[in-house]
């Protein structure tokens, strides 16, 4: 698939290739974005900058890099970029930036999965944490697709995600205990 | 870790599946993207709209040291002229007066102002004037 969208490219037709690209990208974008912006509707925002940066630099895509770890840096220096500018419309600086964005959001109701518990234990894992669950059960991706997805070693990738699904366990028996 | 650690952790997997399988862009994504990249296909790129500005204004530049080329260029031949008429006055008399002799006054006449137009004509060339603007034509 990305040869024939990285043919196109050289081909000198950008729109045919994002048709191509778009589907093909879509989710995984999304996921990214999602997964460290923590918002639907700035997600879908990233998306579509991010695809909008691709179809303009098309041209200066030079093969080095795999066509999918280029969508990927774009994809996450697109969404920490309006990471922080969310953080700089409450005048705060760069070290406080998590914080501030984890106090001013008001979690996204899921409208899909139901769930709200488990959405509220995956809101509060660590960042690489949490990004790694979204990717890895967004649509049982290879824990070497979302290394390339996140810019990280393959075994970081797994004690991010072994140490989540261990976190999110113990959270949800601490959950059920108080409850009973 | 015991079966039922290892049926907590099968439980946790499939509830965390189900919830981010809807995981995605909003409806009508690819629509919105295409009418975004439309508008923006039809106007000329940063890029190009950077570069054109740049060449306009390097040429702007030229011109302009073209034109301070130019002027010195004319003043130096003018001054030049006017010291080599002083310089020359007697020599230039005396072939006046040998012309008109030979020839008779109206052809030396005639002569000198057809010289003279064509210089004009160059010069004016030159700064991208057309003489006929002058005459108004």
């Amino acid at each position: 698939m990305d040869e024939s969208i990285i043919e196109l490219m050289r081909a000198g037709r950008p729109d045919e290739a994002l048709a191509r690209l778009v589907p093909a990208y879509r989710r995984r974008v999304f996921g990214l974005a999602y997964g460290i912006l923590r918002d639907r509707a700035a997600a879908d925002d990233v998306a579509q900058e991010v695809f909008v940066k691709v179809w303009q630099a098309f041209d200066s895509y030079d093969g080095r890099a795999r066509l999918s770890t280029w969508i990927y840096a774009i994809t996450r220096n697109t969404a920490i970029g309006a990471l922080r500018k969310r953080a700089r419309l409450v005048s705060l600086s760069e070290p406080d930036v998590s914080a501030v964005v984890d106090a001013m959001e008001s979690r996204d109701a899921p409208d899909d999965g139901g769930d709200p518990q488990l959405w509220r234990l995956v809101d509060a894992l660590p960042e690489k944490q949490r990004q790694a669950v979204v990717l890895f059960y967004q649509d049982d991706r290879s824990i070497e697709d979302i290394a390339d997805m996140l810019g990280m070693p393959v075994n970081t990738v797994k004690t991010h995600l072994h140490r989540a699904r261990a976190r999110l366990a113990g959270a949800l028996d601490a959950d059920r205990e108080n409850a009973a | 870790m015991n079966t039922e650690d290892i049926e907590a952790m099968q439980a946790l997997d499939n509830r965390l599946r189900k919830m981010f399988a809807g995981l995605d862009a909003a409806p009508g994504f690819e629509e919105r993207l295409r009418a975004r990249i439309a508008t923006l296909a039809a106007q000329p790129p940063a890029e190009i709209r950077d570069r054109l500005e740049r060449e306009h204004d390097r040429a702007r530049a030229a011109a302009a040291r073209a034109a301070r080329l130019d002027g010195l260029a004319v003043a130096i031949a003018g001054v030049g002229g006017l010291l080599a008429v002083w310089r020359f006055a007697p020599d230039l008399a005396r072939f006046y007066e040998a012309s008109v002799e030979t020839a008779g006054p109206s052809v030396v006449a005639f002569g000198t102002l057809g010289v003279a137009a064509v210089a004009l004509w160059a010069v004016l060339r030159r700064f991208d004037v057309d003489p006929r603007t002058l005459i108004g034509a």
